[in-house]
């Protein structure tokens, strides 16, 4: 390969020498950064998972042990059920609503730039900052939450101290913050030639058929693409769980993450934390691959047409 | 049945149904009402937690909730600085501010002589008790269903095993009296008994001798109130100065009255509280000195501006003996100030003397209080002796005005009133050994390093994939692309180690250094907007010899404004709202950014002694976003769609 490089860059002109030779000193920022803060970690990540390592002294080689360790020990388990369990509620339902909302919004409302504005604003502000404002709507007594449906005649639970609700709430609370995908949504329904519309309506469609058959395939890779971006998010959540309940209580949203942080920076077991962080990386690729592998089902591309 | 349906003309009913104007109507009344719950989903816990910040911290956890901040309202008594709580209550149809001036405790008791036909009964017999007014008389009154009858009765003590002794409600009629909790208690303890059961009673002893009774419940309040121009005359007097001289009989209840040691008045004691002398620094820091103690003469009590103190003559050598007060005496000599210059010297709420600091004054120590507050005026007052019991007095005349009620009738008097306590106390109550404005020190500090790392490797980066071509070019474009979908986890451990290794953990280092090496996302952003850029432009510059940096600085910069903005607004956001790499690499709390700060007004469950400080903390936290949302939501939207479309 470097042969061939070699023989191309030698082929190509004096010019175009220099515009590689420039582009090659322009990205070198990145490409540094790159080497230094993605591929040598990673491969050192990679590395430590089949050693033990404190920091203290040089890691040693264990082989598979790491591993082993982690696919008995409960606490993984928990905390993949967990992340798993957070994962999907939050993605399936953030999706359905965001998308929902962008549906409604696309119509020729009043006011759209308030609205957008307000279902936006919360994406904006900081975990942290968004957690402990949940921490009060979920207060069992007094908070907003419980206090509306009590309005409704329900008792509400006591969210965030009970090892049933905390996990819901925390999904609930994540519906919250979809502001960016209404917007991307709602750009990709704009996006969708009127020309489409113009021609069901005059086969009589009805305003379902009209999202069934037009709006839904139209947006299917903006959907697709969004879904896959969520998951991922969604398996690396930390801030949530950590300021609302540290994991709590009884470990019901130990999220993979939070075990994961405990493993490395509290019991300082490098060896095993980066074993946690390559099972990680491992189930995200599975999971996005399996997603992209079966988009072929429901996402419709324009260029199937020709 | 169906073919007549068929035959019959479409109603009206059915044409409005089919019309589209009446199909768009029922559409947008659905969109906007899931619009409207959406929007009171985001808006309500937002708005909730702004007002919160505003309120004093027994409103935030009212249910149902209070939206718009309020202060109690209240009266100043007399010429003292005590707030007396100001209530409504509804009477003959009108609402009236009214002051309590008093209040008793009532209880159900049963003479012992007239209990009659006591029953012992299986208490999942029995109903739940309720409470039932009778001939002004409150009972419990249980339902007990036996044999299939019904009777009413109360439980008045524990039987053998689960039985419950009752009696019924006929027989307590006659029996029962209403009497002061107060009296009942007073009498001697005694057990009764009747019917071979025991009874704990009270022995009381009243005109017609002794009366056995057996306080059963439940107990009810009477309050006393009256006009808040009752307390205009307040003033306060030493509470050992004080005896109780009778009842006032006011409707239902009775209000104690007293006497004051030395005159035949009555007045109506309002409050007891503990009273501290004070006196204005500035007013000390003028006319106080340090007397030596063989210029003192013999000490006296003495009344000055209505507050007992210390007095002496005071004789300089050479010089014309005066009266001083004695501020702060010690075994050498003493701080004194002549009585005529004490004019500040009032007595405070000893409650109000609450962040007290030491000052000293020629070595002799006192103690100040900085930020006492009375009406609109704020001053630092000294602190004079050791605080007293005073009793708050009024004229016993107030009880013309007086009326009874019960205290579920009693509803605190508001009004609309933002305060700023918890922002202040937010910003200046230490937290981790440091204060919250260090917070946003540091992350200000980090979104400017960030920013300019950010801006700078991004533009040079995105240029060159955008305008340069060169061999490897589309497979770097796809490894830029495919680093914004990695997992950054699997990179902490590693990169934690690199960081101890430059020893730059616990530094600000780590959380901003990595900015100039580019961002995937934003590049690829940039990337998109200069290829937007028509190429004639810089083959201009070009062929006049410009240099490649010349060219981005002259040519695409100044065309690419939006795209750096969205550059700065993106890099301020991560910024301020990264928590995981700040917790990771900092420990020391004077270099936290705000997101971690936050965290030391929680404790580990959350459950946060200084909740009205976590609120206005968490506002202030979200200011920052806010405000830049507002200016610049578009670049937000614009960049978000970036992220999201393909």
């Amino acid at each position: 390969m470097l042969v061939r490089l070699q023989k191309r860059l030698n082929l190509s002109s004096p010019m175009e020498r220099r515009e590689a030779l420039t582009f090659y000193i322009l990205i070198s920022p990145w490409l540094i950064g790159f080497l230094i803060f993605w591929a040598y970690p990673m491969l050192r990540s990679l590395y430590l998972s089949f050693t033990t390592y404190s920091l203290q002294g040089p890691p040693i080689w264990v082989g598979f042990r790491n591993y082993e360790r982690i696919f008995s020990d409960a606490d993984f388990w928990q905390s993949l059920k967990v992340t798993l369990t957070y994962a999907f509620g939050s993605v399936l339902g953030g999706t359905s609503i965001a998308l929902l909302l962008a549906l409604i919004l696309s119509q020729k409302l009043r006011g759209i730039t308030i609205w957008r504005t307000i279902f936006f604003m919360p994406s904006i502000l900081s975990s942290i900052a968004v957690a402990i404002l949940w921490l009060y709507v979920f207060r069992p007594e007094g908070g907003l939450f419980n206090l509306a449906l009590g309005a409704i005649g329900i008792e509400g639970p006591n969210w965030l101290n009970s090892e049933q609700w905390a996990l819901p709430a925390m999904i609930i609370m994540s519906w919250w913050t979809i502001g960016g995908q209404i917007v991307i949504y709602l750009a990709g329904i704009k996006g969708i030639p009127d020309i489409l519309y113009e021609a069901a309506d005059l086969d009589g469609a009805s305003p379902f058929q009209r999202f069934r058959f037009i709006t839904l395939p139209m947006l299917s890779p903006t959907i697709f693409f969004n879904v896959v971006l969520a998951i991922i998010g969604a398996l690396q959540v930390f801030d949530v769980g950590w300021v609302l309940t540290r994991g709590g209580p009884n470990d019901s949203t130990l999220f993979y993450l939070i075990n994961l942080y405990e493993r490395a920076f509290q019991l300082v077991q490098f060896g095993y934390a980066s074993a946690l962080a390559w099972i990680l990386f491992i189930i995200i690729m599975a999971i996005t691959l399996l997603v992209i592998r079966s988009s072929t089902l429901w996402v419709f591309y324009e260029t199937e047409q020709r | 049945m169906a073919t007549t349906a068929q035959k019959r003309p479409p109603s009206r009913w059915q044409e409005i149904r089919s019309s589209t104007r009446y199909q768009k109507t029922v559409r947008s009344i659905i969109s906007y009402t899931i619009l409207c719950i959406g929007a009171a989903f985001v808006l309500f816990p937002m708005l909730w937690m702004i007002s919160s910040s505003m309120k004093p911290s027994w409103q935030i956890f009212t249910s149902p909730p209070i939206w718009i901040p309020q202060e109690w309202e209240s009266v100043t008594a007399g010429n003292t600085n005590r707030q007396i709580l100001l209530y409504r209550v509804q009477r003959d149809g009108e609402t009236e501010n009214v002051i309590q001036i008093g209040s008793r405790r009532y209880t159900t008791a049963i003479d012992a002589a007239r209990l009659t036909d006591l029953q012992s009964v299986p208490s999942d017999q029995l109903g739940t008790a309720t409470s039932t007014v009778i001939d002004g008389i409150t009972f419990n009154v249980r339902s007990w269903t036996t044999d299939g009858q019904t009777q009413d009765v109360v439980a008045l003590a524990r039987g053998e095993g689960d039985n419950l002794l009752v009696a019924p409600v006929s027989v307590l009629q006659t029996a029962a009296l209403r009497m002061p909790l107060d009296e009942v208690n007073s009498g001697g303890r005694v057990t009764l008994e009747i019917d071979g059961a025991e009874f704990r009673g009270r022995e009381i002893e009243t005109e017609d001798g002794t009366l056995s009774v057996i306080p059963i419940g439940p107990e009810t309040d009477l309050v006393v109130v009256g006009p808040p121009e009752s307390v205009a005359n307040a003033r306060l007097v030493p509470a050992e100065l004080v005896s109780s001289a009778g009842t006032a009989v006011i409707g239902e209840t009775e209000l104690p009255l007293s006497i004051v040691e030395g005159s035949d008045e009555e007045y109506i004691v309002l409050a007891t509280d503990s009273w501290q002398p004070i006196i204005n620094e500035d007013e000390l820091d003028a006319y106080a000195f340090v007397a030596d103690r063989a210029a003192l003469g013999e000490r006296s009590q003495r009344d000055v501006n209505g507050v007992s103190v210390q007095v002496t003559q005071y004789t300089p050598e050479g010089g014309t003996p005066q009266t001083v007060v004695i501020l702060v005496s010690g075994t050498q000599n003493s701080l004194v100030i002549p009585v005529d210059d004490a004019a500040t010297l009032r007595l405070a709420q000893y409650a109000d003397m609450t962040t007290t600091r030491g000052d000293t004054m020629d070595r002799i120590p006192y103690r100040v209080q900085d930020g006492y507050s009375e009406g609109d005026v704020t001053s630092s007052v000294a602190l004079i002796g050791d605080p007293r019991n005073m009793a708050l007095i009024v004229p016993a005349d107030a009880v013309n005005d007086a009326f009874d009620v019960a205290p579920a009738n009693l509803e605190r008097a508001l009004h609309t009133e933002f305060t700023f306590d918890s922002y202040r106390e937010a910003l200046t109550t230490k937290v981790g050994g440091t204060y919250f404005p260090t917070f946003f020190r540091n992350s200000f500090v980090l979104v400017i390093l960030n920013t300019i790392g950010h801006v700078i490797s991004c533009i040079v980066v995105a240029y060159a994939f955008a305008r340069l071509r060169a061999p490897g070019k589309n497979f770097l474009f796809l490894v830029l692309l495919g680093t914004m979908m990695l997992p950054f986890p699997v990179t902490l451990v590693p990169m934690y180690e690199i960081f101890r290794d430059l020893n730059m953990v616990n530094t600000l280092w780590p959380l901003f250094i990595r900015s100039f090496f580019g961002n995937a996302f934003l590049i690829f952003m940039m990337r998109q907007f200069f290829s937007s850029i028509p190429k004639e432009l810089e083959e201009a510059a070009r062929i006049d010899g410009a240099s490649t940096l010349r060219i981005i600085w002259n040519v695409f910069v100044p065309l690419s404004k939006p795209a750096i903005a969205t550059v700065i607004i993106f890099t301020f956001w991560w910024t301020w709202n990264s928590f995981l790499e700040p917790l990771i690499y900092l420990s020391s709390p004077d270099m936290f950014p705000v997101s971690l700060g936050l965290n030391f007004f929680q404790d580990q469950y959350g459950t946060s002694i200084y909740f009205d400080r976590l609120i206005a903390a968490s506002v202030l936290s979200m200011l920052p976003m806010l405000i830049l949302f507002f200016f610049a939501q578009r670049y937000f939207i614009d960049g978000i769609q970036m992220t999201g479309m393909k």
